[in-house]
């Protein structure tokens, strides 16, 4: 399934585009959250959702395991989570961080992510996609 | 509608939960949480807008 990049405001009035594809997410409760735009980040090493999508989860954040996770503005407290994350049409089942501190809604990484598709990042084509191919692992 | 799109996240409040219109040319829901925005589309019946999360300034992304 390819996904085409999304635009987001740059400085001076440009235009960035960014490999976000739409998600939902769901807890233990099987309360889940509606579509949320998640960025595909092959430099982060698992899955990290921001803690105010918790609540739709009907999820205690700090009942989590506690860990941190480190990023360009050094590191931050996070708190694992088995969670269900549907995307594309597949349901995935992996442990995924919550931060108070993530600047955007989520983020897709290798762990819980990357491991379950052949992902073709394709930034050159117009209009700029990606493209994600569901493997299985025998 | 990237345009439409860039340019309606542009005028959204930083810091901020938005719920862009299907066709993602329109912010319909605004709010500081995931929730006060999902109630807002709970409200007015949407179930097609996608929710995203706006960063404190629009700089290039580096996480």
């Amino acid at each position: 399934m390819r996904f085409p990049y999304r635009t987001a405001p740059g400085p001076g009035g440009t235009t960035l585009y960014y490999p976000f594809i739409p998600v939902r997410i769901a807890g233990f409760s099987g309360a889940s959250t509606r579509y949320f735009e998640a960025l595909v980040d092959s430099g982060a090493a698992d899955c990290i959702f921001q803690t105010s999508l918790a609540s739709a989860l009907r999820l205690d954040v700090q009942s989590g395991i506690p860990s941190v996770r480190a990023g360009i503005g050094g590191g931050s407290e996070v708190w694992v989570h088995p969670i269900t994350l549907f995307v594309a049409g597949h349901v995935l089942q992996l442990n995924a961080a919550f931060s108070d501190t993530l600047p955007l809604a989520g983020l897709l990484g290798r762990s819980g992510f990357f491991e379950y598709f052949r992902i073709t990042f394709d930034p050159a084509s117009a209009p700029p996609g990606l493209e994600l191919e569901r493997v299985h692992k025998a | 509608m990237s345009d439409a799109r860039t340019e309606a996240l542009r005028n959204a409040p930083l810091d901020s939960w938005v719920a862009l219109s299907a066709d993602e040319t329109r912010v319909v829901a605004v709010g500081t949480t995931y929730e006060e925005v999902s109630t807002a589309l709970d409200r007015m019946g949407d179930t097609d807008s996608v929710i995203l999360k706006t960063p404190a300034a629009w700089l290039p992304m580096a996480l």
